[in-house]
C-alpha cells in the first residue's frame, strides 16, 4: 500500500536507521569507557588483592593476599606520620579551595559580570593560567617568587630575604596561592557564563524595588547559579585524595615530605616500581570508599538545603 | 532536514575519528640540530631511544654514522640494502620506559634509572646473550662483550645463563675543583718538612704561619686524603677540618669556595651527601645491597661534642638490614653538610634558589674565573658535568680566548676528605652507576631484532667505547683501554677521570637479594628519611641547612633515621 513503511522485527526502517546512527555515535566513547574506566578499575581491584614479587630469574610472582594490602593501608592511614602530613596538607588545600577559591571566584565573577572598573583586565589575568601550559606558568611563577620577590623586598623595604620556595614553611603557602590562582580561570568562566544567562528583566525589577548589589548577589545571582556552584563543590570534594597541588611541576621527584598530599604520595609511589602497585591500588580503593558516600551525601545536602530559584 | 543533520553528524564524527587517528602517524624524529632526515625506503630503518641527559647524543650520532657505513651493503629486510638510523632524544627513564616500551617504535634504548629485573620479568627487553657472548672478530677483537663486564656486572646481569642488557654510562657525584685556580692562588696544603711523607700519612704543616697552605707554587704539598706523597691528590684537603680551613682560605682570598644548583639541590646535594657517607662506609656500602656481612661502623652513641662511639661489630642479614641506617657515615656526612651551609661565605648565594638550574651553576662556575669577579673554586656535581657544559666552554673560549676552552682548562675531582686523620689512607669509595643500560625492545620484528642487536653490539666494541669516552669525556661501565691518541683528544678533566678510575674503590649497587630486588628504587640510593617528633623529613638538604628555621642538628637528624628505618619499615619492605 502506498506510504506504508517496511518493518523488520517490528521496527520500522526509520527506527532502525536511528538506532544504527545512535549506537554508531556512542560506540567509540562506550568502548573507551569500557577499556579505560571499567577495565582499569577492575584491574585495580584485582591488583589490590595481590602481592607482586620481583625475582631474579623466575619472573614477577603474583600472589593472592586478599585483604592484607587493605589492612596495611588502613594501618598507614591511621598511624603513619607521613600520612598524617598528607591529611593535613590535603585538608588545608581543600578548605582553602572551597572557602577562598570558591569565594573569590564568585566575587571576581560577579565583579566582571557587573562590568566594573578593569573587569576586562581581571578576566584576562585570571584566565591566563588556564591558557598557558602549567609548566611554563610554574617556571614564571618560580622566577617571580625566587628572584623578583627578594629584590622587591630589598629595594622597597631594605630587607634581605630569601625566595619564598627556599623555606618549606613559606613554600607550602606559596604553592597553595599558585594553585588557587591557577584554578580561578575555569571556575570564573563558568560562573560568569551562568551569570550572563540571568534575565535582565529580573535584575531591573529588583533594582526598581531598591535592591543593593550585595543583596542582589545573595538573593538573585547566587540562587540562579547555584547548580553550577554545586558542581564545583561536589567535584572538588571528589578530588580531595587526588589533589597533587602541582608539587611535581614545582619540584620534580624531590618533593619535601612536609609538602606531601595524598595525591602526590600515590603518584610518586606508583612511579617507584611495580611492587608498589598493589598497595597503591588498595589505597585508591580505600579512598574511593571514604570519599564516595561523603560526596554523594554532600551533593544531596547541597541540593536540599541550598537557595531555591523561586 | 533530519537527513541533512544525520549526514552532517556522520561527517563530523568521521572527522573527529580522523583527527584522533592522526596521532598514530609515525613521523621521522628530528636529527642532530633539529633537522629531519628524509625516510629512505631503500634502506631498513632502526629507531633508537636515547636519554639525552648529561652524556648527550653526539656519541650516538657518531656511532650511527659509522654503523650506517659499516652495514651499507648488508640487507636486513627483503628488497632493502643498508640501514638508516633515527635517534629519538628524550628524557624518559626508568619506570616511564617500562610503561611505554611495549607500544614504542624504538628498537634500541639507552637510558637510566632502570630496575633491570623488573624489565626482564616484564618480558619487554630482548635476550641478547648471542651478541654478548660472541667474539667481536668482525671488528678486529678477540674478546666478547661479556669479557668486558666487571665481575659484579656479570653476576647481576646473568639471568639463568642469559643476558638482557649491557651497562651504558657510569658516573659519580663529588667535588669538582678548578685546578687552574688552585694553582694560581695556591689553594694547596703544605707538607711538613720535618716528617717523613712516606711513613706519616697525615703530614700537613698546620703551623707554617700560612694556616697550613703553601707559600710558593714550588712548595711541597701535603699527602692529601690517600696519605701518600707524589700522587694526584697531594695538597688537597685530607680531612673534613682541612676542607673547612680551605673554604676559609678561599673566601679570604676573594673567591667563592663552592657552588651547586639551587633548583636541583635536593637531588644534587643529596647525592653529594651520599657520596660523603659512602666514602666513609668503604666496603660496608655493599651491605646496603647484599644484606650479608658484618657492619663495623655502626653508631652506638653520639656525645654532645659530636664524638661517635661505635657499636660492636654487627652481623647483617635478611632480618636486620635496617640497622645499616645507624652507619656512622650517614652522620658524618650530615654533620659536614650542616657545617658547610652554616657559613654563607662558603657557598654561592643561589645555592637555595629554586630557579638556579644545574646548567646555570655550571655556567657560573666556568665563567667566574675569566670574568675575574669572585672566581668559584669548587662545584658539587656529577662527573658528566663537562659534557653538559660543552656549549658554555665554547662560549667562554669565543669571548675570552682559547686558553679557556674545554681542552685547555684543567679541572679535577677532589677525593672526598676523610672524617679525621685516623681514616687517612683509606681508599676513595664511590658508588658505580647501577641503573644505566642499553637494551633491545622485545617487541621488534624478527628482522629488526637482528639489526637492533647488531647495533647494540657495535656500540660496545672497543672502537665505539673509546669514541664514546673521547666524545663525552666520561667512562662506560665496562673494561676497556684508551689509546694515547684518544687521550690527546680529550679534555684535561676527561683524561683525569680515566687515569684515576683505577684508584677508586667502586661498589656497584647490584644484588639478587629479594629485599633489594623488590625495593630497588628505595634501596639503591641512601635515602635520608628521618622521623623526628611527629614529622617525617625526607629533605635533609633544606632541613640541615645551617641557616634553616627548622633548627634540627645533624645529630638529631641522624638519630631520626633510626626511628624511620626500623623493624616495622624493614618488615614492610619484605611484604
Amino acid at each position: 500500500m502506498k506510504g506504508r513503511q517496511k518493518t523488520i522485527g517490528g521496527l520500522s526502517r526509520r527506527k532502525i536507521d536511528e538506532r544504527i546512527f545512535y549506537w554508531g555515535i556512542l560506540a567509540l566513547p562506550l568502548l573507551q569507557f569500557c577499556l579505560f574506566w571499567i577495565g582499569v578499575n577492575f584491574n585495580s581491584i584485582l591488583l589490590a588483592l595481590q602481592h607482586i614479587e620481583v625475582t631474579a630469574g623466575k619472573g614477577n610472582v603474583y600472589t593472592w593476599v586478599w585483604f592484607e594490602n587493605f589492612s596495611r593501608c588502613l594501618n598507614l592511614i591511621a598511624n603513619d606520620l607521613l600520612f598524617k602530613m598528607c591529611f593535613k596538607n590535603s585538608m588545608i588545600s581543600y578548605l582553602f579551595s572551597v572557602i577562598i577559591g570558591t569565594g573569590f571566584s564568585l566575587l571576581f565573577s560577579y565583579y566582571i559580570y557587573k562590568k566594573k572598573m578593569f573587569s576586562s583586565f581581571f578576566k584576562i589575568m585570571l584566565f591566563i593560567p588556564s591558557i598557558i601550559s602549567s609548566v611554563a606558568m610554574v617556571v614564571m611563577f618560580e622566577y617571580f617568587v625566587e628572584n623578583a620577590y627578594p629584590a622587591i623586598m630589598d629595594s622597597l623595604f631594605d630587607k634581605n630575604v630569601g625566595g619564598l620556595l627556599a623555606d618549606v614553611k613559606t613554600a607550602f603557602w606559596t604553592i597553595l596561592f599558585y594553585n588557587l590562582w591557577a584554578g580561578f580561570g575555569g571556575s570564573v568562566l563558568l560562573y560568569l557564563g551562568e551569570m550572563n544567562t540571568i534575565s535582565d528583566s529580573i535584575v531591573e525589577a529588583a533594582y526598581l524595588d531598591g535592591i543593593t548589589p550585595i543583596k542582589e548577589f545573595f538573593l538573585i545571582t547566587l540562587p540562579l547559579i547555584y547548580k553550577t556552584l554545586c558542581v564545583f563543590l561536589v567535584t572538588g570534594m571528589a578530588g580531595f585524595f587526588n589533589n597533587t597541588m602541582n608539587l611535581y611541576t614545582f619540584y620534580g621527584e624531590q618533593v619535601d615530605s612536609r609538602l606531601y598530599t595524598y595525591g602526590h604520595y600515590m603518584f610518586i609511589n606508583t612511579k617507584n616500581g611495580v611492587t608498589n602497585y598493589p598497595m597503591m591500588a588498595a589505597l585508591g580503593l580505600i579512598f574511593t570508599v571514604i570519599i564516595a558516600p561523603i560526596t554523594l551525601t554532600s551533593r544531596w545536602l547541597l541540593t536540599k538545603l541550598g537557595p531555591s530559584v523561586e | 532536514m533530519r537527513k541533512k543533520f544525520k549526514s552532517l553528524a556522520m561527517i563530523l564524527l568521521a572527522a573527529t575519528m580522523a583527527a584522533s587517528m592522526s596521532g598514530c602517524r609515525n613521523d621521522p624524529p628530528q636529527g642532530l640540530g633539529g633537522q629531519v632526515e628524509e625516510l629512505d625506503t631503500t634502506r631498513t630503518q632502526l629507531y633508537i631511544s636515547n636519554f639525552n641527559g648529561g652524556y648527550g647524543n653526539e656519541w650516538l650520532y657518531k656511532a650511527k654514522a659509522r654503523f650506517e657505513k659499516e652495514f651499507s651493503t648488508t640487507s636486513f629486510e627483503e628488497g632493502k640494502t643498508g640501514v638508516q638510523i633515527y635517534i629519538d632524544d628524550n628524557k624518559e627513564q626508568g619506570h616511564t620506559v617500562l610503561t611505554n616500551i611495549e607500544n614504542s617504535r624504538n628498537e634500541v634504548f639507552f637510558t637510566q634509572g632502570v630496575n633491570y629485573y623488573e624489565f626482564v620479568n616484564a618480558g619487554v627487553i630482548a635476550d641478547i646473550t648471542d651478541i654478548v657472548t660472541e667474539p667481536l672478530t668482525r671488528y678486529g677483537e678477540t674478546k666478547t662483550i661479556e669479557d668486558k663486564y666487571y665481575d659484579a656486572n656479570k653476576e647481576y646481569l646473568n639471568v639463568n645463563g642469559k643476558y638482557y642488557a649491557i651497562p651504558y654510562c657510569t658516573g659519580s657525584f663529588g667535588i669538582i675543583y678548578d685546578r687552574d685556580l688552585f694553582d694560581q692562588k695556591g689553594f694547596y696544603f703544605a707538607a711538613d718538612g720535618n716528617v717523613n711523607a712516606e711513613t706519616t700519612k697525615y703530614n700537613t704543616a698546620v703551623n707554617n704561619g700560612n694556616n697550613g697552605f703553601i707559600y710558593e707554587k714550588t712548595d711541597v704539598k701535603s699527602n692529601g686524603p690517600d696519605g701518600k706523597p707524589n700522587t694526584i691528590d697531594d695538597g688537597l684537603p685530607a680531612t673534613y677540618d682541612e676542607y673547612f680551613m680551605l673554604c676559609e682560605y678561599i673566601s679570604n682570598a676573594g673567591c667563592i669556595p663552592t657552588i651547586w644548583t639551587g633548583m636541583y639541590r635536593t637531588d644534587y646535594m643529596l647525592n653529594t651527601l651520599r657520596a660523603f657517607a659512602r666514602d666513609f662506609m668503604g666496603d660496608e656500602l655493599s651491605l646496603f645491597y647484599t644484606f650479608n656481612g658484618t657492619a663495623k661502623r655502626l653508631v652506638h652513641s653520639i656525645g654532645d661534642d659530636g664524638k661517635v662511639t661505635f657499636a660492636a661489630a654487627k652481623t647483617i642479614d635478611s632480618t636486620n638490614g635496617y640497622e645499616l641506617y645507624k652507619s656512622a657515615g650517614l652522620y658524618y656526612a650530615a654533620e659536614f653538610y650542616q657545617r658547610l651551609t652554616s657559613n654563607p661565605r662558603y657557598y654561592h648565594g643561589k645555592g637555595f634558589n629554586q630557579t638556579h638550574s644545574h646548567l646555570d651553576a655550571q655556567a657560573d662556575f666556568l665563567f667566574s674565573r675569566p670574568e675575574g669577579n669572585e672566581p668559584i673554586a669548587m662545584m658539587f656535581e656529577g662527573s658528566y658535568w663537562a659534557n653538559e657544559s660543552r656549549q658554555v666552554f665554547a662560549d667562554i673560549a669565543a669571548q675570552y680566548g682559547d686558553e679557556y676552552s674545554a681542552k685547555n682548562r684543567n679541572f679535577g675531582i677532589m677525593p672526598i676528605p676523610k672524617v679525621s686523620e685516623k681514616y687517612i689512607g683509606e681508599p676513595y669509595t664511590v658508588l658505580g652507576d647501577g641503573g644505566s643500560f642499553g637494551f633491545v625492545n622485545a617487541n621488534c620484528s624478527s628482522e629488526k631484532l637482528v639489526l637492533a642487536k647488531k647495533f647494540l653490539q657495535f656500540v660496545n666494541t672497543d672502537v665505539s667505547m673509546r669514541e664514546y669516552t673521547v666524545t663525552t669525556n666520561t667512562l662506560k661501565g665496562m673494561k676497556y683501554e684508551m689509546l694515547p691518541s684518544d687521550l690527546e683528544q680529550m679534555t684535561g678533566f676527561g683524561r683525569l677521570l680515566y687515569e684515576t678510575q683505577g684508584t677508586q674503590n667502586v661498589i656497584n649497587p647490584y644484588s639478587k637479594h629479594p629485599t633489594f630486588l623488590n625495593n630497588e628504587m628505595e634501596l639503591r640510593n641512601l635515602n635520608y628519611i628521618a622521623k623526628i617528633g611527629t614529622t617525617v623529613y625526607n629533605n635533609p638538604i633544606d632541613v640541615l641547612k645551617g641557616t634553616s628555621t627548622d633548627k634540627i642538628s645533624a645529630k638529631n637528624y641522624f638519630l631520626g633515621l633510626s626511628k624511620y628505618y626500623d623493624q616495622n619499615w624493614w618488615n614492610g619492605l619484605n611484604g
